[in-house]
């Protein structure tokens, strides 16, 4: 029965999409009001299959179906309840499925948001352009990522998700948020396609997606964080980012986006950089396929990567053809991209701007680069390379640094030009606080110039950011938070603290391995101290349930038991270590286990202490309440009034 | 010229063009369909004259503001500055080599489990180090399996899953020799299950093949023995899976009522399978328990 619910959900979608297609098209080609006014009611039926083949998926995980493929491959009668709901997206099938169900509320929303508008070719041409991506989703699903393929034989048991991936209740809630990241980006995408179709590539398009974009990129930043969190908190490497491949796929749409989101500005203000805003936000887009095509094809290895499949022909052609309609259009319509506006002066709000694209754009070329050259290279010459961390850390720590300069000063350059007099004034008030914070680092024990010089920058960066909503909260009161600048000035604070505590965590952490017993002996200490953090053994644990078995070592820290493990799913295929996280504003201590303690009263456990990490995450939360200030309406500015002050 | 052919603040509004475009075209489709109402009859001379000339002359007027506007954007074509277009190209190639020149520095061969990329350097533990070699265990070519057990125990010597699998290798291979060489290779294999057992009581499958291998010596008394305790420590389901493939108990107590011939120092058919049972699940499960 979930089969062959499942299965008509996605047939039901598959053809609704088919349908509007053909419907908007033949309204679009004879201008027929009633004909473009459809996609509403294909929307909802396309949504319909969706929620239809989803409801059945999870029924199907729940109730334990192992007639369904999907489930004997990925569910457990042992895995709990939130992990059940969670395996949906824990292998290629599912996560195809949540796509499309996350893609079609997207093209409902953007049908009852323009629903007075539906006739609108401009309108009808993006709702087109979302049809043609939900059909391709619908169509992996009848094809091969069909999530309801029936087993003749049904094994009474299923091995259950990887353990990685229910070790944690954040990843139930990290893919969920990066798909409503990557996905959301195919309404501006759509509008693009819509805009570059009619030729109505004025700033109008630009204005009717600017919250979506701000939306999906939301949704992408928090996605990334709790991706972040999750590898700290689980992996037990003291870690949070590691160049994986899988993390540099959600980092790239996350840097192209990025740069839109300040040189749409540009673009609202001056009328220049359209054909740059336009490729950005193809480019965009065109990187969550490529994403998908890294995470989903099973062409690289990692912990995210799931096995290989024939879907990543289909991804890859996709990508191309993304590609290819876009550089033609874009070709095709570049005769009236063309602005008669000039940058008047490169101190000036909108050459800040430019520099700003161009350093995103080169860091996310640094990104591409090391992701594809060892598949390049591999499809090449046969030779199985890798790009290690130290060329991301090399390439990136630089770029990183001339941003955090730029956040500094361009909040407070007026457009067109700056005067020497005007950067004085207003810089003066960053430059102290950034020159308060590094006194402040250096007097605290901090040394080296990398990150001395990040935490400089931060402060300036901070200083600029904080002035500019001190001047608005006191014109506007607490509305002067409200809107893009000033919420944009809040991501930037958010920004800076994850900034602050990368540079303070990857220059001043510091890791020990220990053995450890419960009565000291020589060579086995009962009791260590990291960094002024007393961590004493106080003996092993055993922990068993029905889904896993766990084996532990009690440790006290700062006088709070913490109890690092290592556990094996009864169902799993690999042993994974289960840290222990103690986290205060100040630093983190990691406890993890190198091995299993045993019955001779000791235990290994590596000891990591990182200053500033959970930093890390509240950047994260301050970046996600800045976007939401930011997608709602600030106050009208007033045509004459200054935008800087 | 400038001044005619721009919107709002002086710049160049594609959306107005695309708005007269649309102008235009209504206005070709309402003379078409002038001329055919007029050829169909339903429109008098002098109506359609008038009507037709009305839309003429706007749809010319419409088509000069076209004109007048695409004529902005053509003039609004930079002539592109050879140096400047130079240095640009010369930065980006010049970003593009350093970049490559990063990637030569930073790039390695990429093993097995090696992520294409940078990768979390989670340093595995001696025990799952030790699971890994247990897909390398077959009873005829043993090399493999026994130098990565090996050199898991020159890491940690008292390691329990190494010492066990090792155990378990060595009495497989025991099994394919004869005479004092199997003995001697037999009693390696238990004592390294025993060390296992010593250091992890709770390790299933050292107890699990401490009893097979007591089973094999002909020690039915022990191995039953062995065989509680394994029961009793509440064993893994795929440790506790392979005694039950390998029908162990019945085994035992067939051998004890003398009613089965199978007491002998050579391995039992069914006997020989654990590892090979277990390998298979080792390798989509790795035992743990």
């Amino acid at each position: 029965m979930n089969a062959a619910l499942g299965t008509g959900g996605v047939v039901l979608g598959l053809v609704g999409a088919l349908g509007a297609i053909v419907t908007l098209a033949a309204g679009i080609r004879g201008r027929r009001s009633e004909l473009m006014g459809m996609a509403r009611t294909y929307a909802f039926m396309v949504a319909g299959g969706a929620v239809l083949a989803v409801v059945a998926m999870e029924r199907a995980l729940i109730t334990r179906d192992f007639s369904l493929e999907f489930v004997a491959n990925n569910g457990s009668h042992a895995t709990p309840a939130l992990f059940n709901v969670a395996t949906l997206w824990s292998a290629l099938e599912g996560s195809i499925l949540l796509w499309a169900l996350i893609l079609t509320g997207y093209t409902v929303a953007v049908a009852l948001k323009f629903r007075d508008r539906l006739n609108d070719p401009l309108v009808a041409w993006a709702m087109l352009t979302m049809f043609v991506v939900c059909l391709f989703f619908f169509g992996l699903m009848l094809g091969p990522a069909n999530p309801f393929r029936v087993l003749a034989d049904p094994p009474l048991d299923g091995p259950g998700p990887n353990p990685l991936l229910q070790n944690h209740p954040l990843m139930a809630f990290h893919p969920p948020m990066l798909y409503l990241g990557y996905v959301g980006f195919t309404v501006p995408f759509a509008f693009a396609v819509a805009a570059l179709v009619t030729g109505r590539l004025g700033e109008g398009w630009l204005i009717e997606t600017r919250r979506w974009t701000m939306i999906a990129w939301a949704f992408l930043t928090v996605g990334i964080v709790l991706g972040a969190w999750w590898s700290h908190e689980v992996l037990g490497w003291g870690g949070y980012w590691a160049w994986d491949p899988v993390e540099n796929a959600s980092f790239l749409p996350w840097l192209t986006g990025t740069a839109y989101l300040h040189s749409v500005m540009v673009q609202e203000r001056r009328g220049m950089l359209r054909v740059w805003n336009l490729s950005l936000l193809c480019a965009t887009f065109a990187l969550t396929i490529l994403g998908t095509f890294l995470t989903r094809s099973g062409v690289i290895d990692s912990v995210h990567a799931f096995s290989e499949s024939s879907i990543g022909p289909l991804l890859l052609g996709f990508f191309g053809l993304i590609l290819l309609v876009t550089v033609g259009l874009v070709g095709w319509r570049g005769d009236r991209l063309r602005s008669p506006a000039r940058i008047d002066s490169p101190v000036s709000r909108e050459g800040a701007f430019l520099l700003n694209n161009i350093v995103f754009a080169a860091f996310a070329f640094v990104v591409l680069l090391g992701t594809v050259f060892p598949l390049i290279s591999e499809a090449l010459t046969q030779d199985r390379v890798s790009v290690g961390e130290p060329y991301f850390e090399r390439m990136t720590t630089p770029i990183g640094l001339v941003l955090l300069f730029l956040m500094a000063v361009a909040p407070v350059l007026p457009w067109r030009k700056a005067s020497a007099e005007t950067l004085r004034t207003r810089l003066l008030w960053p430059g102290w606080v950034g020159t308060g914070l590094l006194a402040f680092a250096v007097a605290v024990g901090a040394r080296g110039l990398a990150p001395l010089l990040a935490f400089f920058l931060a402060g300036f960066a901070g200083g600029a950011a904080l002035r500019q909503l001190v001047l608005a909260t006191r014109r506007q009161g607490w509305r002067g938070l409200v809107g893009r600048t000033n919420g944009g000035m809040v991501v930037h604070l958010g920004v800076l603290m994850i900034g602050v505590a990368l540079a303070a965590s990857g220059a001043y952490s510091v890791e020990r391995d220990a053995r450890m017993c419960v009565q000291a002996t020589a060579g086995c200490p009962s009791t260590v101290t990291v960094r002024g953090h007393e961590i004493t053994y106080l003996g092993p644990s055993t922990d068993m349930n029905a889904a896993r078995r766990q084996v532990g070592a009690q440790l006290k820290l700062d006088g709070r038991v913490h109890e690092p493990a290592i556990q094996q799913f009864m169902n799993g295929t690999q042993q994974i270590g289960k840290p222990s996280v103690h986290n205060t504003a100040r630093d983190s201590v990691l406890l993890t286990l190198t091995d299993t303690p045993g019955a001779d009263d000791s235990a290994s456990v590596k000891i990591i202490v990182q200053p500033l990490i959970v930093w890390l995450w509240i950047g994260g939360g301050v970046m996600a309440v800045g976007s939401l200030l930011a997608i709602f309406p600030g106050k009208r500015r007033v045509p004459t009034a200054a935008v800087s002050a | 010229m400038a001044t005619a052919s721009t919107g709002r603040a002086g710049r160049l509004d594609p959306d107005e063009l695309a708005g007269l475009e649309e102008q235009r075209d209504f206005l070709l489709r309402s003379i078409e369909d002038l001329d055919s109402e007029h050829a169909a009859g339903d429109l008098d001379t002098v109506d359609y004259e008038t009507l037709r000339g009305e839309y003429t002359a706007r749809a010319a007027e419409v088509i000069r503001q076209i004109d007048s506007r695409k004529a902005g954007f053509e003039a609004a074509r930079r002539d592109r500055n050879p140096r400047r277009s130079l240095a640009v190209a010369a930065g980006v190639v010049l970003f593009a080599a350093v970049a490559g020149w990063a990637v030569a520095r930073s790039m390695g061969a990429r093993e097995a489990g090696d992520t294409i990329t940078g990768g979390v350097n989670v340093k595995q533990s001696a025990s799952q180090r030790a699971q890994e070699c247990i897909q390398e265990i077959s009873p005829t070519s043993p090399s493999q399996a026994v130098s990565c057990f090996r050199a898991v125990l020159d890491d940690d010597p008292r390691n329990p899953v190494a010492n066990t699998w090792l155990g378990w290798q060595i009495a497989l291979t025991s099994g394919l020799v004869e005479g004092d060489e199997a003995t001697q290779l037999a009693d390696a294999a238990e004592q390294l299950v025993e060390r296992a057992i010593e250091v992890d009581p709770d390790y299933s499958y050292a107890r699990a093949f401490r009893a097979v291998l007591a089973y094999r010596r002909g020690d039915y008394l022990a191995a039953r023995q062995y065989l509680k305790d394994f029961e009793a420590g509440n064993p893994s389901p795929d440790a506790r899976s392979v005694i039950e493939q390998q029908q162990l108990g019945d085994k035992i107590e067939q051998a004890l009522a003398g009613s089965s011939g199978e007491a002998s120092t050579s391995v039992p058919a069914s006997t020989s399978s654990p590892a090979s049972t277990s390998t298979t699940a080792a390798g989509s499960t790795r035992p743990g328990g």
